[in-house]
């Protein structure tokens, strides 16, 4: 009990560690993984994502639209919970797994949150070119995901694993 | 499907259910605002028994050096919504569920007063350090506690059945 408890706070001391110092190279990555996403959206104007310390801040490249700065690390403290949790247990192969799943909504969440500013943040813009809806809808998603959404998708992958190594 | 992918399926379902109606008006303005506004009653209740002088009003607490505004998110309802959703989605009788959401929520909410009590703390007194405590410490305690405490109670759950 003392041990595993000893355990999940040195996971918890890791994953804070990860969470603090390596967002220059983190949020780039998941920029450059969320910018194809959202070239989907064509209101966006091709945006170019950049990671600017614990920030990640976007311009367009092919029209007139404004910029933004979506502070990135809000979306990825959820990597704390899923270092301690799994290092409870201390099998590697199903945290890696979990680490790619929860890495894949981090780029995810980025491209929702991305959407949500401009739909919402961005003053007379955001109502000019999305339908009061789709603000509601992209808000809406981007709430629900920090608040409980980021939270979930790391208990998930960890009740996985838990009932897989049981089963075993 | 397996058991576990169905307790799953339960249990993103119920958290969709519970927790999307708190991002609508009425919600926000009858049930999560009152209960903020009671746990900022609360929280200067404790602060003023360990002698900081803090003025309450509606969901903010305040003095001289630093005030904090409790919103939705930091009041600990998400994850009692959270913790209910997963009890409820858990193959357990009901009597067992009813006593699990039961001391679950009152130990998310002890553990949602020290978070506010403590914020304040560190907002006062090293406000370098609120945003980080504000986010990544404290929300991962509070999820931390809500995890740990269903783990612990769906052994005992699957032991007794």
């Amino acid at each position: 009990m003392l041990l595993r408890a000893l355990r999940f706070v040195a996971g918890a001391v890791a994953g804070f560690l990860f969470w603090w110092f390596a967002p220059p190279i983190y949020n780039q990555a998941i920029a450059f993984a969320a910018a194809p996403i959202l070239q989907i959206d064509k209101r966006l104007c091709g945006p170019r994502l950049q990671g600017e310390g614990r920030n990640i801040f976007v311009s367009p490249r092919l029209c007139v639209a404004p910029t933004a700065n979506v502070p990135a690390d809000q979306l990825t403290y959820n990597i704390i919970l899923l270092a301690a949790l799994f290092a409870m247990r201390g099998r590697l192969l199903p945290f890696v797994a979990s680490c790619f799943v929860v890495m894949l909504t981090h780029v995810l969440s980025l491209a929702a949150t991305i959407e949500s500013a401009y739909a919402t943040r961005t003053a007379s813009w955001g109502d000019q070119h999305f339908s009061p809806i789709e603000q509601d809808l992209w808000v809406g998603t981007e709430y629900f995901w920090r608040l409980a959404g980021m939270f979930a998708i790391v208990f998930a992958c960890w009740w996985i694993a838990q009932s897989s190594g049981r089963a075993k | 499907m397996s058991a576990r992918w169905k307790f799953l399926l339960r249990f993103a379902l119920l958290l969709a259910l519970f927790e999307i109606p708190l991002l609508t008006q009425p919600v926000d303005q009858y049930v999560v605002r009152p209960l903020s506004a009671g746990i900022a009653a609360a929280s200067g209740e404790l602060l003023r028994f360990v002698n900081q002088k803090v003025t309450v009003n509606g969901t903010i607490i305040a003095a001289p050096c630093f005030a904090v505004d409790i919103k939705n998110g930091c009041n600990g309802l998400e994850t009692m919504l959270f913790l209910v959703a997963a009890v409820l989605a858990f193959p357990a009788t009901a009597a067992q569920r009813i006593v699990a959401s039961f001391l679950g929520i009152l130990l998310i909410q002890i553990v949602n007063l020290i978070r506010v009590t403590t914020l304040y703390l560190v907002g006062c007194h090293r406000r370098e350090w609120f945003e980080s405590f504000h986010l990544a410490i404290w929300q991962t305690i509070v999820f931390a506690t809500a995890v740990l405490f269903f783990a612990a109670w769906s052994r005992r759950a699957v032991a007794r059945a």
